[in-house]
């Protein structure tokens, strides 16, 4: 085996003087996205830059044009924060982040994923206001921002996002009104809002705010 | 009055000799203030060429005030630029280093006057927001041996001129907007070791290289042409990196007599013809990657007698013939892509034990033979893809020892038997593709362990039995297809736990009973096919509102269909086969005597009817057919 650690040794030390991005630019991101997680149980050993696209990459899925439309680190212990890069996978129909650690605001970058079907951020500590930029998000159908520390209002944009199908903000610390326009109207999970759907609520988080479509 | 005059000759001499020597000694501290003087100028007037907004990293590079004195006692050390940012200099006060990496300098270097350094040996300027084209003048730095202007925006043609910087052993201006070819004259540079000129847009072939380089870096830009054979002669290369270019032509045979390459690297070309045997004389290649080029022939069936090999992808070529011999004791293999090609071999026999490898995709080849335990051995595989080839046999229980492993892919081949139980001690395991085969027996509940589990496939098989419960412990599975099997009886209640499954295909199994009521649970589904079976209990289906893709023909529902768009919206291929189904807008009857079902469709009347006779006529919910 010393001789196979040698090697390493000596490849690392050449590999060193090559950057370690290709121009791969969902790869660069997806690695960007690597050094901001802190990630104990290894679920990203198998993010290697190196390689020619993200593509055999473990929790990434992409289209046969090996652009990257799926990011699934779900139940994945790791923490951390998010950054602008991930709004460079312009292909991402899936960003699946739930019940982790990730703290820190939601990156308003992630607006520009025009191609979004589903946004799952539930059972996190982010922090912050829910971008107004999510309303850029045309294809969205799932938005799950459930069980995180979310504070301000519900911008009032998301009401645009025609195509909205499943949305969960409980159990964060939103205030404001209930939007009841555009997918929030043919919701027909109202029955499930407690009654007090037009009413400014509390800015105080004594009453945990429900706008959720069925009790898990 | 002669003595006077000598004595007077010699007082002169003696005068003129003195004021010679102060003259000569102040000249040389004068030159060298003056010379010290001269870089820091050049120094300080390339800074005030910089468009930096923020000026603190060269806030150093000043000329303090000075009453301009050539004083020979004025060796004012500010002059000097040698405790400047960057700066270092040689024992008498000339610069011979610059290193300014990573110091946030945007501008370029029309500004900077390369003459005045002429004891400058190492310049590195990488990783800024430099732009402009590289001076020719630079090859007044006749001294330089170590050149770093990579990760900048340099643009333009590499200059012809750096071929006379004679000393140079180190050239690096990867990771530019450098066009054009390479020139010749970099081939002149006898002292180089290191060429780096990666991601940049140059073109045109690979001058013949010449000198004494061990490392060549030309990835990622647009080269043509063929290899050059002269490559051949370069006795000390270590690493050659060329991938992502349009290179063509075939391998020269000369690679063969690169005695110290370790790295050979060269995929995504277009090169062509056959890999040539001469590699396999190569005692020290470690790393062997051709991926992604039109290469035809064999591999070199000997291409690990080193026993050195450890990263050996050749995948998505049009190789034919066996696999070599020698990787079956190839036990330093980490990484192996040979998939996409029409490899042949017997997979009892071509394959030994690998303690180290990680990596291993021999997906779409001709391979046949069984899967052997010793597969098993290798502890710290995360990726074994051995899909699309004529594997038969089982698949041998010592696979569960594989614990790392993240994918098993053996789909499409002719593999029969049970899923082995020690399948469940694959807890890593993210990715299950069994597809296409003939394996038969249950599905072992022991997979409940694999909890990790995101994609599951174990679609056309034989699987019988049930679907056992401990499928709903997939908390992260998001696609699930197990259609084209015979499984029976109903499916199970913990299925309603998969939350996040998007994807979900039953269809064409033995399955019956009454959808559970759980399924309300599975608010992430968009695509559902559960066509042929025999379910029943369409309310099931009631609030999954991000259903896009539904099929439920072939079944035993009866109804309401579920006021969801997906299922008002569904062709009637997708709904026909059932016992009766109504809606708002839309009424489909499956009648005893009749394999067709008739629609109607009230308000929009897009579909004929046809006409029923009225003892098939099916009640249906709260519509009844008058």
């Amino acid at each position: 085996m010393a001789p196979l650690s040698l090697f390493s040794v000596f490849v690392t030390f050449l590999l060193s003087l090559t950057p370690a991005l290709s121009t791969n630019s969902e790869g660069n991101a997806l690695h960007a996205l690597r050094r901001r997680l802190s990630d104990p149980t290894n679920v990203l050993q198998s993010w290697d830059p190196t390689l020619v696209n993200p593509c055999t990459w473990f929790h990434v899925t992409c289209d046969s044009n090996n652009h990257v439309i799926r990011l699934d680190l779900g139940n994945s212990n790791v923490s951390g924060a998010l950054g602008p890069e991930l709004g460079e996978l312009k292909h991402l129909q899936y960003l699946e982040l739930y019940r982790n650690e990730i703290g820190g605001k939601i990156p308003e970058e992630l607006g520009s994923l025009k191609n979004l079907v589903s946004m799952d951020l539930y059972e996190n500590k982010f922090e912050g206001e829910i971008p107004k930029s999510l309303a850029k998000l045309k294809s969205l159908r799932f938005l799950r921002l459930n069980n995180n520390k979310l504070a301000g209002s519900i911008p009032r944009e998301l009401t645009s996002l025609s195509n909205l199908k499943v949305f969960d903000v409980s159990n964060n610390n939103l205030c404001g009104t209930i939007p009841v326009d555009g997918p929030f109207a043919t919701f027909p999970m109202e029955r499930y809002l407690l009654p007090f759907s037009s009413l400014t609520l509390s800015s105080v988080n004594i009453l945990p705010f429900y706008l959720h479509f069925m009790d898990y | 009055m002669v003595i006077g005059s000598s004595s007077t000759f010699e007082k002169v001499c003696s005068h003129i000799s003195f004021v010679l020597i102060v003259l000569f000694v102040s000249s040389s501290t004068v030159a060298s203030a003056s010379e010290s003087n001269e870089e820091a100028n050049a120094l300080v007037t390339w800074k005030a060429s910089l468009q930096n907004e923020d000026q603190s990293q060269l806030s150093s590079w000043t000329l303090l005030p000075n009453n301009a004195t050539n004083s020979s006692t004025n060796l004012n050390s500010s002059t000097r630029p040698c405790t400047w940012f960057g700066i270092s200099c040689n024992p008498v006060g000339s610069v011979i280093k610059i290193n300014l990496t990573h110091s946030s300098l945007k501008g370029s270097l029309h500004e900077f006057s390369f003459s005045s350094f002429i004891n400058l040996e190492y310049v590195d300027l990488s990783k800024n927001s430099l732009f402009g084209t590289i001076p020719p003048q630079i090859s007044n730095l006749s001294n330089l041996i170590y050149l770093n202007l990579s990760m900048n925006q340099f643009s333009g043609k590499i200059p012809p001129e750096i071929g006379l910087l004679t000393n140079l052993k180190v050239l690096r201006l990867g990771m530019n907007k450098l066009d054009g070819s390479i020139p010749q004259e970099i081939g002149q540079l006898r002292s180089l070791n290191v060429l780096d000129l990666q991601s940049n847009y140059l073109d045109d072939p690979i001058p013949p290289p010449l000198g004494n380089l061990t490392y060549i870096d030309l990835s990622q830009n647009s080269l043509s042409g063929a290899i050059p054979q002269e490559i051949g002669h370069l006795k000390s290369l270590v690493v050659l990196q060329l991938s992502v270019n349009q290179l063509n032509g075939s391998f020269p045979t000369s690679i063969g007599n690169l005695s110290q390459l370790e790295i050979f690297f060269v995929r995504d070309n277009q090169i062509s013809g056959s890999i040539p045997q001469e590699v396999e004389n190569l005692m020290k290649l470690t790393v062997f990657r051709v991926a992604r080029n039109k290469l035809t022939g064999y591999l070199p069936q000997n291409i690990c007698q080193n026993g050195l090999l450890q990263n050996f992808t050749a995948n998505d070529n049009n190789l034919t013939g066996p696999i070599p011999k020698s990787l079956r004791n190839c036990t330093t293999l980490y990484r192996v892509r040979l998939d996409g090609n029409h490899l042949t071999g017997n997979m009892s026999e071509v394959f030994g034990i690998y303690p180290n490898l990680y990596y291993m995709n021999i997906a779409n080849n001709k391979l046949y033979g069984e899967l052997s335990p010793n597969w098993g051995r290798s502890s710290i595989l995360t990726d074994l893809e051995l899909g699309g080839n004529n594997i038969s046999g089982t698949i041998p229980s010592e696979i569960g020892n594989i614990t790392k492993l993240g994918v098993l892919d053996l789909s499409s081949n002719h593999l029969v038997g049970e899923i082995p139980k020690e399948l469940g001690r694959l807890t890593s395991l993210v990715k299950l593709i069994l597809s296409n085969n003939q394996l038969s027996g249950g599905i072992p509940s022991e997979v409940g362990s694999l909890t990790n589990l995101d994609y599951v496939d174990l679609s056309n098989n034989k699987l019988s039995k049930s679907i056992p419960g401990s499928v709903g412990s997939f908390s992260s599975l998001f696609y699930m297809n197990l259609s084209y099997n015979e499984f029976s009886q109903g499916v199970p209640i913990q299925v309603g736990k998969l939350v996040q499954l998007s994807v979900l295909d039953l269809s064409h199994n033995h399955l019956t009973g009454e959808i559970p009521m759980e399924f309300m649970n599975l608010q992430s589904l968009q695509t559902m096919n559960i066509s042929h079976n025999n379910f029943s209990g369409i309310t099931a289906f009631e609030k999954l509102y991000g259903l896009l893709d539904v099929n439920i023909a072939y079944n035993q529902f009866q109804g309401q269909i579920p006021n969801i768009k997906a299922f008002q919206d569904a062709p009637i291929e997708a709904l026909e086969g059932n016992k009766g189904l109504c809606g708002e807008a839309v009424i489909i009857l499956n009648c005893a005597d009749s394999n067709n079902s008739h629609i109607w469709r009230t308000s929009q009347g897009l579909n004929h009817k046809a006409t029923m006779s009225a003892a098939n006529i099916c009640t249906c919910g709260h519509h009844q057919i008058p």
